[in-house]
């Protein structure tokens, strides 16, 4: 089921001038990889192209020998790769497990499998287990964060994206979070992309990491290489 | 590229630095004049059927001004705009017929009891929302229409005709008097609607339509400024009304009905919600377009119905909005492709100190004085409660934070924090307990009353409003401490004084956040980190001597952090209270002065940082190992 994602020369943006300006990442399977770049270098761009909501204008996304580019994004999620966009898109007036359950919509699961499923997923946020019967939109944004993570990883996904994970999750969540992010990738051989603004976190948890700048990759290499690089130290660790 | 560069870090400012430069507002006025003139000149060139069409087209763009005020500028969905046309139209008929009193008095008479009606139904309508809202509206037009159906005085079902067009008393006016008035009429309507535009009850008109909650948290009394531009937008439709009759010289309960409602949303609609021109643009496509092309006027309901199926399909901002995008694009050398701008402000240089010297907030600066000597709580809650069905969310709080202070709140998610922030700012209200503020008890106050009394706030989900620029933005936290209402914001340069010291002070505050290349963008086309900056640039020019930060590192990286918690030291140091709730634990205890920790709506620590932070259950619920 492993595939890895391979981002060969994007260009992309919103109708306008390009905001990526020739991209390439790849991402093999059980590898964690950060993306790494100041406010407005193109991660989100680069993260909703590749999920599918924004069209590419060049180059191409491949899972595997899956070619993704133009397909509608619900057909990229079942194909394997799921994102988990930046402000959580969940639906506010279902309860967590409904949010939850919504993941096997469309697949093939018994009432058993979804319940055992469930309850991993419990066992990874017991915050969500307390709240399961609240709806969605009157629980904290922190909250919010962990149902949207929770629930991508139902999906089963071959390789997932997460934009800015740790948005508004408590120190100790977030270290929870970044653990689960290391064993999903050792055990499940999946292919994790990491947008992070928490550089330091982000770099001890991954394998590799790219530099985006203006649209373009600048720097890439191994998660500790970049975390000794002069360049990168000083933008982005505030060292 | 160099070349690129210098007009990028040039003066932040676009139209006021340009000199000379075309900027699509001068191609706008440009045009507007261009049209003026040709349209003063119509009468001499085109017959006496034509004048009447464009009479009619004149008086139909005055109405759709109005519309175009209510759900282009104000966000509310009237479907019931013919009825006050038809309260102007009927005034003037009903009264013509039955005194002397001149014409022109008679249109003001038209505004007065459009306007009238129109405090009675916004008043009812707007204690409903979206949906809600139109069906008020649309009930109560058909109420009017089947009324001057049924009643004698007008006229019934056959309506009134024989009406004076002795407007001025000076005779009957001729077609062409008659145009020229309603022409006037119409071009005036759309400049000061063009006005009201960037002003500052326009910026908060927008800015309501995109966020209530935002407009009420910078002061806007969301309700007030509704039913103002609601009964305006019907004082137009009035006046159009009464000018419709003395054209027509004859009104009747078929120009009232649903379709003429129907007919000036598709106006506005078609030529560009919120642009103030597209009223004109509009109206000229649905009225004069079919009645002057006589072969199309059996198509007219086909073409008005695919052209408004194309507009929100494929250009949401109408023609008159496509084309000042097209414009902006053509005429904007800033607007380079986003690859290739080298000056994409850098993380190192994104936060820098602030060398702009802010002139010191008169509130800020108040507080900071008494701070020095007294360190006066501006807030102190106490015991404050607030329950959801079963859950406390918040449950007998107790916090203060004084001037010249940062007292940050922390705590595991769902810890009740932001409702916390929500029920000191008044988007909730408390079940219990006490909020003073600045010696003003306030549980009781509304949010914009408090934000007025010298709150302001950052959302946890950003809030900006879209259809302004980032400048235009930030410059919405003035809207407490200035006062341009509708008719000093539209007529042009009333409010000049007030406006460019509003946007000199915005200017500034944008290059203190590293903000001032992105001043003329968009929030949409800037990145999370920066509309988050954009908010704490909002706070600063509200001057308010207390200001809450719910999670502004969120989003920002290290280096971004670090900076923000520069910006937040000085504003502290020049006596600001600071609420910040933050997960950051790096930026809070870097700055933080007195830390709160809540835990299942309940403090579980307060105090000095470093003693906080040390607690076993504060590790055990919130920091884990990490800290």
């Amino acid at each position: 089921m492993s595939a890895g994602l391979h981002v060969n020369d994007l260009v992309a943006g919103y109708g306008g001038p390009p905001v990526l300006g020739g991209v390439n990442i790849d991402v093999e399977p059980g590898e964690t990889v950060a993306l790494l770049g100041a406010n407005g270098a193109g991660k989100t761009t680069l993260s909703r192209t590749i999920a599918g909501l924004t069209p590419a204008y060049s180059g191409t996304i491949k899972l595997g020998d899956v070619e993704l580019t133009g397909r509608p994004v619900h057909r990229i999620v079942r194909d394997g790769l799921v994102t988990v966009p930046e402000g959580r898109r969940l639906f506010a007036r279902l309860t967590v497990e409904g949010n939850l359950r919504l993941a096997f919509y469309g697949r093939e699961a018994s009432e058993e499998q979804i319940e055992r499923r469930l309850e991993e997923a419990y066992e990874r946020f017991p915050r969500l287990r307390d709240r399961r019967g609240q709806a969605v939109g009157t629980m904290s944004g922190g909250e919010q964060q962990m149902l949207a993570i929770a629930k991508a990883l139902l999906l089963d996904p071959a390789v997932l994206v997460l934009d800015e994970p740790s948005t508004g999750l408590a120190p100790i969540i977030v270290e929870q979070l970044l653990d689960i992010i290391v064993r999903l990738a050792e055990e499940a051989s999946c292919g994790v992309l990491l947008i992070e603004q928490n550089v330091g976190s982000a770099l001890k948890v991954s394998d590799r990491a790219y530099v985006l700048e203006r649209g373009s990759v600048t720097i890439s290499g191994s998660a500790d290489e970049l975390a000794a690089n002069e360049a990168v130290r000083a933008a982005y660790l505030g060292a | 590229m160099s070349a690129l560069g210098l007009n990028r870090t040039g003066r932040a400012g676009g139209a006021s630095a340009g000199g000379r430069r075309v900027t699509p507002n001068r191609v706008l006025a440009f045009g507007a004049i261009a049209f003026a003139i040709a349209a003063y000149a119509f009468p001499n060139l085109a017959g006496g059927y034509w004048i009447n069409i464009a009479t009619i087209v004149a008086v139909y763009a005055t109405a759709a001004v109005g519309l175009d005020l209510i759900t282009g500028y104000g966000g509310m969905l009237s479907l019931g705009h013919a009825a006050f046309f038809g309260v102007g139209a009927y005034t003037v008929a009903v009264l013509g017929e039955h005194t002397t009193i001149p014409g022109f008095v008679l249109l003001f008479a038209a505004v007065g009891i459009a306007g009238l009606v129109g405090v009675f139904v916004g008043a009812l309508a707007l204690r409903t929302e979206g949906h809600a809202f139109a069906l008020v509206t649309l009930g109560f037009a058909l109420i009017l229409a089947s009324l001057v159906n049924g009643l004698d005085f007008t006229g019934g079902p056959s309506g009134i005709a024989g009406i004076s067009r002795d407007v001025f008393g000076s005779g009957e006016l001729s077609d062409a008097s008659m145009y020229l008035l309603t022409l006037v009429v119409a071009l005036v309507g759309v400049g000061l609607l063009r006005g009201l535009r960037s002003s500052r009850t326009g910026r908060a008109l927008l800015a309501l339509k995109a966020h209530p909650e935002l407009a009420a948290a910078v002061g806007v009394n969301v309700f007030a400024l509704r039913l103002q531009a609601f009964v305006i937008g019907a004082a137009y439709a009035g006046l159009a009304g009464g000018l419709f009759a003395e054209t027509l010289r004859y009104v009747s309960s078929d120009f009232i009905g649903l379709t003429q409602s129907v007919q000036f949303l598709m106006m506005v609609v078609i030529g560009g919600l919120g642009t103030g021109w597209g009223a004109l643009v509009g109206a000229i496509i649905v009225r004069g377009v079919p009645e002057a092309v006589e072969s199309l006027a059996n198509w007219q309901l086909f073409a008005v119905g695919f052209l408004t199926l194309l507009i929100v399909a494929r250009f949401r901002r109408g023609i008159a909005g496509t084309l000042e995008d097209a414009l902006h694009r053509l005429l904007d050398p800033r607007r380079a492709p986003v690859a290739l701008r080298p000056e994409v402000p850098h993380p190192e240089v994104a936060l820098p100190p602030a060398e702009v010297a802010i002139e010191l907030p008169a509130a800020a600066a108040a507080a900071a004085g008494s701070a020095r000597s007294s360190r006066a709580a501006v807030l102190a809650v106490s015991g404050i409660t607030r329950a959801f069905g079963g859950l406390r969310a918040v449950d007998g709080v107790d916090y203060e934070v004084r001037a010249g202070e940062i007292h940050s709140v922390v705590g595991p998610n769902g810890a009740g924090k932001s409702t916390f922030i929500n029920l000191v700012t008044g988007i909730d209200h408390p079940d219990g307990g006490t909020i003073v503020c600045e010696g003003r008890q306030m549980e009781r106050l509304p949010a914009h009353r408090r934000a007025r009394l010298g709150m302001s706030r950052t959302f946890q989900l950003v809030e900006l409003c879209e259809e302004l620029t980032i400048r235009e933005n930030v410059m919405l936290g003035a809207y407490h401490w200035t006062r341009a209402g509708f008719l000093r914001g539209a007529v042009p340069f009333a409010a000049r004084g007030e406006e460019r010291v509003v946007r000199n002070r915005a200017d500034a505050v944008l290059a203190r956040l590293g903000l001032s290349e992105l001043a003329d963008e968009h929030p949409s086309t800037v990145s999370v980190g920066q509309r988050r900056l954009v908010e704490v640039g909002r706070c600063l020019l509200s001057q308010s001597p207390l200001v809450f930060l719910d999670e502004p590192a969120a989003g920002l990286n290290e280096a971004e952090t670090s900076a923000l918690g520069d910006v937040l030291r000085e504003l502290r140091d020049e006596g600001v209270a600071i609420v910040l709730v933050d997960h950051d634990m790096r930026l809070i205890m870097s700055i933080s002065d007195r830390v709160t920790v809540l835990n299942f709506g309940r403090t579980l620590a307060s105090g000095d940082p470093a003693e906080v932070v040390r607690q076993e259950e504060v590790i055990h619920a919130y920091l884990g190992t990490a800290a």
